[in-house]
């Protein structure tokens, strides 16, 4: 009987009922994961033109006197060279700015040599030691960044795909893995998100994005509760990529961020 | 129950006792037997389902870095029962009526995963409403009237929200009350009525069916 009279009473609530309100739009739950991304891709993409700049300018230092202006040209096309009188510090100017915008310190050797070690830094924001493992295989270690990303550090090994040694860095491709931190912090939030290569990322020279494919594990932490993200993309053309991003164990994919 | 809510109620028992002594008694001169009636009706949108916007927020205080607290889920459409009532009122005069009103009405709608879109949770939100009336009739036939009534009284407010098996629930107290500017009854002893120019916790338009007992009391 009271089953009955249950079932009659919410059937009729239901025929008198009447909407008020359609549905919600479907909120994108892996915004989040998507902000970690796109602050980590922004990091590795500042490092990989910091590397570059870096080989480049090995190629200028190695080339011989009279081709140095051709190499200045190709490589560092927006740069005025500059270096101290034992050739051990060079500066990289950009148009009529007083101070070079990078200032290499090298140990002499060509950074090609296994073992060198370089120190390149940008004005005002980042400090970086480049040593050689190998013929084709680099360390990256970003430290000491205390302007723009406070706190940045990165320990990356930039790794030559190519089959021969690439004379010609600016069509050079490079596989990158190993960690870096971006610490975020303004007035109200302080977060620190970790990133580490799940695998290599493929980073794909003179090509819209940088990075052709791969895939990276972030971690941020935020009210003592840690949220993950594992990110896979690839290049779908040089202008189009796929991202299937997977934030606290959801999955969403993206054509672009 | 609250002091207030005694007082409401211990006037309206007080208003109930004095309307059947005092003009009781003055109508009979007048071959107006006092009444009691009864209604049941349903009402039409309530009136906290208007939507009422003053427009997004033109200053924004604070975007964070990164917005950790993005829902991963939604709401579906919401829903309102519509106001379902019960009035009992005494018809003293052939122009003045006192009495109460019981209406319920429930929110409900369902919560989806932003994921799959499967089913993850509802929310019922449960308005019960209480509230003392008083009707002015002033047009009068023996199978027609038209009158003006309004009310004011409380609401007791049951919120039960349930996502991803986490069950809350809220208790709250509000107004209710119901303002009619015309109301219509169409009928003698048995009729039907439709407040059609009303506002309040019963809506904003009601139809209903009503009985009409003629009071013993002399």
């Amino acid at each position: 009987m009271r089953t009955k009279i249950y079932f009659i009473v919410s059937l009729v609530l239901v025929l008198t009922s009447c909407e008020i309100r359609g549905p919600e739009e479907k909120p994108d739950f892996a915004i989040p994961g998507k902000q970690m991304f796109g602050y980590t891709e922004d990091n590795l993409n500042r490092m990989c033109e910091l590397f570059d700049i870096t080989l480049k300018l090995n190629t200028y230092i190695e080339a011989p006197d009279s081709l140095k202006p051709d190499v200045n040209q190709k490589y560092l096309a927006n740069f005025t060279v500059k270096s101290s009188s034992d050739s051990s510090i060079w500066y990289l100017y950009e148009g009529s700015w007083s101070d070079p915008v990078y200032e290499v310190i090298t140990d002499s050797k060509p950074l090609t040599t296994e073992g060198a070690v370089w120190l390149l830094k940008k004005y005002g924001v980042d400090s970086c030691s480049v040593s050689c493992l190998q013929k084709n295989s680099w360390r990256f270690i970003e430290i000491n960044s205390v302007y723009y990303y406070p706190g940045t550090n990165a320990d990356l090994q930039f790794t030559c795909t190519d089959t021969l040694t690439p004379h010609d860095y600016y069509s050079a491709n490079y596989q990158i893995e190993g960690e870096c931190n971006t610490l975020l912090e303004d007035y109200s939030q302080d977060v620190l998100i970790e990133c580490s290569t799940v695998n290599p990322l493929k980073h794909k020279a003179d090509s819209y994005y940088n990075f052709s494919g791969g895939s990276l594990l972030l971690s941020a932490q935020e009210d003592e509760i840690t949220h993950i993200v594992t990110a896979e993309y690839k290049n779908v053309t040089d202008y189009s990529r796929t991202i299937i991003m997977t934030y606290d164990g959801k999955s969403k994919s993206y054509s672009d961020l | 129950m609250k002091k207030e809510h005694i007082f409401l109620f211990l006037i309206f028992i007080f208003a109930l006792f004095t309307t059947e002594k005092v003009v009781g008694q003055r109508i009979m001169s007048n071959n107006f037997q006092p009444q009691h009636e009864f209604r049941i009706g349903m009402g039409y949108k309530p009136f906290e389902a208007a939507k009422i916007s003053f427009g997004d927020p033109w200053f924004v205080f604070h975007v964070p870095l990164i917005d950790f607290n993005v829902d991963d889920y939604y709401s579906g459409a919401r829903y309102t029962t519509n106001a379902i009532f019960g009035e009992y009122t005494y018809q003293a005069s052939s122009w003045f009526g006192i009495g109460a009103t019981v209406t319920y009405f429930s929110y409900y709608n369902n919560y989806y995963d932003a994921e799959n879109d499967a089913y993850v949770g509802r929310n019922i939100t449960s308005h019960y409403s209480f509230f003392p009336t008083l009707r002015f009739t002033w047009f009068r036939r023996p199978a027609f009237s038209m009158y003006t009534s309004f009310g004011l009284g409380v609401r007791y407010v049951f919120e039960n929200d349930r996502v991803h098996n986490v069950e809350t629930s809220d208790f709250r107290e509000s107004i209710s009350g119901q303002f009619t500017l015309l109301g219509l009854t169409i009928g003698k002893k048995v009729y039907c009525f439709s407040d059609i120019s009303t506002i309040g916790t019963q809506g904003t338009i009601t139809i209903g069916l009503g009985y009409r007992l003629i009071s013993s009391k002399r």
